[in-house]
């Protein structure tokens, strides 16, 4: 049981990283954003089943500023309303 | 107004950046009141993870099934050029969607964690207005969402937006909807600090709110991409079907006997 959490827990950590480094790369910044989602999501559940998990607590803590700053570059309300209205 | 800023050489989205610091603003607000419930720190902050993914993929969805038929008809241009699609999956999102998808999203933690939907429902209610609020601004900025032909007091004329019909004074709709939002966020703050209230309440009484707000506001609305059905708006059919659920979680006695014991 605990090395799955702790598997959880590195997972969630290398998704965190990865999910950071996309904050460079424009457009594919919604790559950025699933994986901060999956890594956020493991690193809950790594938490849940041994919260003193300094790994997975690092890994929730990446993948959220992660999941934020991809979305800061990631989220446009007008972009698309836009497209639609340009090509209507 | 200001649809993007830079920021170290990068430039944001304002609707983007107010998002993201609503959500923050909400999740601290919800951190600093955990106590007034029994709920413990990391399932507030938990929760809101799994909410807050909830409302970007239910915003997301509804905005498509408004734009279907816009969708279907330019199908072609949108495939043609990988940046037509990606815009379609960056821009355009409906509240509505994101509402029901953040609701989704605690459910599913809840349940997931043996914890009490309503009571966290109830618990995040005067939080959703507050981050709305900013979310509002953020379509200030960007100019989207914009109002009605208006010339009276306080109207707005958009110079350099995208989206708003620029030198036409218009009602100023996302100014007014975020300071609606941002007023009864604070005054369901200060309901929601009585202990005794029953579940259901505090959740009840904003999906009250917002379906009547929200049904009213959409008739100052100017823009007209958001999917119409004999008349009425997406937003309205849905406040006119979320109306009697916020009644039912206001009222309703079957709720408050299952967890009045919980």
């Amino acid at each position: 049981m605990e090395n799955r959490s702790n598997g959880k827990a590195t997972a969630s950590l290398v998704l965190g990283i990865i999910s950071l480094v996309f904050i460079f790369f424009g457009t594919y910044a919604f790559l950025g954003i699933i994986l901060a989602i999956i890594g956020l999501i493991l690193g809950i559940q790594a938490k849940k089943e041994n919260p003193n998990d300094g790994k997975a607590k690092a890994g929730v803590v990446l993948s959220i500023i992660g999941l934020a700053l991809c979305a800061l570059t990631f989220l446009s309300c007008i972009a698309c309303v836009g497209l639609i209205a340009s090509l209507a | 107004m200001l649809p993007t800023i830079t920021i170290f050489g990068k430039t944001i989205a304002m609707y983007g950046l107010m998002i993201v610091l609503g959500l923050f603003i909400g999740i601290g607000i919800a951190i600093a009141r955990h106590k007034s419930n029994n709920f413990k720190k990391d399932d507030i902050i938990f929760a809101s993870c799994y909410a807050g993914i909830g409302l970007v993929i239910g915003a997301k969805l509804l905005y498509i099934l408004t734009t279907l038929p816009q969708i279907i008809k330019n199908w072609d241009v949108l495939v043609s050029d990988i940046n037509n699609f990606y815009q379609l999956l960056t821009g355009g999102f409906v509240f509505y969607g994101g509402f029901i998808g953040a609701a989704i999203g605690f459910y599913i933690y809840c349940r997931q964690y043996n914890l009490n939907t309503i009571k966290m429902l109830d618990f995040f209610a005067p939080i959703i207005p507050i981050i709305h609020s900013f979310g509002r601004i953020g379509c200030f900025f960007a100019g989207c969402c914009y109002g009605i032909n208006y010339e009276g007091l306080l109207h707005i004329i958009f110079e350099h937006s995208p989206v708003a019909p620029n030198g036409i004074p218009l009602f100023p709709i996302q100014l007014v909807e975020s300071a609606s939002n941002l007023s009864f966020g604070i005054i369901l703050l200060f309901y929601a600090k009585k202990t005794e209230r029953k579940p259901g309440k505090v959740i009840g009484l904003y999906v009250i709110y917002y379906a009547i707000m929200r049904f009213t506001f959409e008739f100052l609305r100017g823009d007209i991409i958001r999917g119409f059905f004999l008349n009425l708006s997406t937003s309205q059919w849905i406040s006119f079907l979320l109306l009697p659920i916020g009644v039912w979680l206001f009222f309703d006695m079957k709720i408050k006997k299952k967890y009045s014991s919980i």
